[in-house]
């Protein structure tokens, strides 16, 4: 599984990092069942601290996304994702892409809304 | 040129080899060197145990020497990471077999190896599980220290996965690790009184490597390449850096072809598609990844930014969004 963050990016790391598996899950290229590498050895390819990948494990967990089992670490979600968790990530990666853009909370509504 | 590349080749010292040979009979000779220091205190038939410890090296010598003869196109260089573990956890072993044999035998009126008395048993396994992880241990911190990535570098990329070895290996495996296993055995059995136990133990842990299989992890990030096998013996890892990268392909491979070669740069655990990359030395290695084409994908154009001056690429991503 591809992994990109960018250390000077105004969007914390650990949301980057829960960006990444959130578009894995969406495109399908990791499956539901699949394990995710284990958060001491993405932390050390991506030179990050390991509480970095956890708090972006554990967010993703929140978000109904992932399953972090004692010992066997952190697994996607069996079955369909939930549509809200989907619809959920989808939004924090569109906010994360907004602030890196310095594009305001209101004038993303504002731009969404002229969509409609 | 050629001449003269050739012959200093040919008289060139094999330093990693000694290096391991050196590690080996620097941890070995303290437990060898036990049995003349408490040779009143042991049993007259004690001096079986020199001739075990001859033996265990003979054989352990042995391999080295025939990776060496089969891999011939690159002698004087092993991956660290393969070869500390091996050698550490052979000569941890024999450490531990050797001193643990003598303690056990100081004042005793009978003779026993170390593994044929319970306490000694785990004596044993605990030394084989303490060497074989401190060599891992030393052998992955050498081959991350090698990756470091530009410290100028914000853009980070890592693509991760892992390999479990199939039937066609534990084929492999079982039949060219049994060889050495079975003249072990042998020698267990034959040897008189004979030891039973010892040759027991032998087996089983032929048996439960072959069944426990293999694990392979493999990482591709913006600074390289790095393949670290996962249980207790290891399978072959190697690591190379993005710089030393000249290609990248999708290979297939067959186990049974691979593991005699004893090869560390081959890391082959499944028989089938895998990703082969040759090194600007022109030096080829190989791990075997079902998902071979996706990897490939990722190291070409992370050369490709490499080509071009830039530390990190967006890999997979749309540019625009960057």
């Amino acid at each position: 599984m591809l992994f990109e963050i960018d250390t000077r990016s105004p969007v914390p790391i650990y949301n980057q990092i829960a960006a990444c598996v959130r578009r894995a899950i969406v495109a399908g290229t990791i499956r539901p069942g699949a394990k995710l590498p284990p958060s001491r050895d993405l932390a050390r390819e991506l030179d990050v601290n390991m509480h970095t990948v956890q708090r972006a494990y554990g967010q993703l967990r929140d978000e109904g996304l992932l399953e972090l089992r004692q010992g066997r670490g952190a697994i996607v979600v069996p079955g369909d994702v939930v549509p809200s968790a989907r619809l959920n990530g989808l939004l924090r990666d569109l906010l994360a892409e907004a602030v890196e853009q310095g594009i305001t909370t209101g004038e993303l509504t504002k731009l969404m809304e002229s969509m409609r | 040129m050629n001449t003269a590349l050739s012959v200093h080749r040919a008289r060139s010292v094999n330093w990693p080899l000694t290096a391991f040979v050196v590690a080996h009979l620097a941890v070995i000779l303290p437990a060898v060197l036990l049995i003349p220091i408490f040779a009143a205190r042991l049993p007259a038939d004690a001096v079986k145990v020199e001739s075990y410890s001859i033996v265990t090296d003979i054989v352990f010598v042995g391999l080295f020497l025939l990776r060496i003869v089969l891999w011939s196109d690159d002698r004087a260089v092993y991956a660290v990471e393969t070869a500390l573990p091996l050698t550490l956890g052979y000569a941890g072993t024999g450490f531990f077999v050797i001193a643990g044999t003598v303690l056990i035998n100081l004042d005793a009126r009978t003779y026993q190896m170390v593994f044929e008395v319970p306490a000694g048993f785990a004596f044993t396994v605990f030394g084989l599980f303490l060497s074989f992880g401190v060599g891992r241990y030393l052998g992955s911190a050498a081959s991350i220290r090698r990756l470091r990535r530009e410290a100028a570098s914000s853009q980070r990329i890592a693509w991760l996965t892992e390999v479990n070895a199939d039937r066609s290996w534990r084929l492999a495996f079982g039949t060219v690790v049994g060889i050495p296993y079975a003249i072990l055995i042998a020698f267990f059995v034959l040897l008189p009184p004979g030891f039973p136990a010892a040759a027991a133990l032998l087996a089983a842990t032929w048996a439960a490597l072959v069944l426990a299989g293999q694990q392979a992890s493999v990482f591709i990030t913006d600074a390289g390449i790095r393949v670290s096998g996962r249980l207790l013996l290891g399978a072959p890892s190697w690591s190379l850096a993005l710089t030393q990268v000249a290609s990248a392909q999708t290979i297939t491979a067959q186990p049974r072809t691979t593991v005699l070669s004893m090869n560390p740069g081959l890391c082959i655990l499944r028989s089938g598609p895998a990703l082969g990359v040759t090194s600007k030395t022109g030096r080829s290695y190989a791990v075997s990844l079902p998902e071979a084409q996706e990897a490939v994908s990722v190291l070409n154009r992370l050369m490709e930014h490499r080509d071009r001056g830039e530390v990190a690429p967006g890999v997979g991503i749309d540019p625009q969004k960057r």
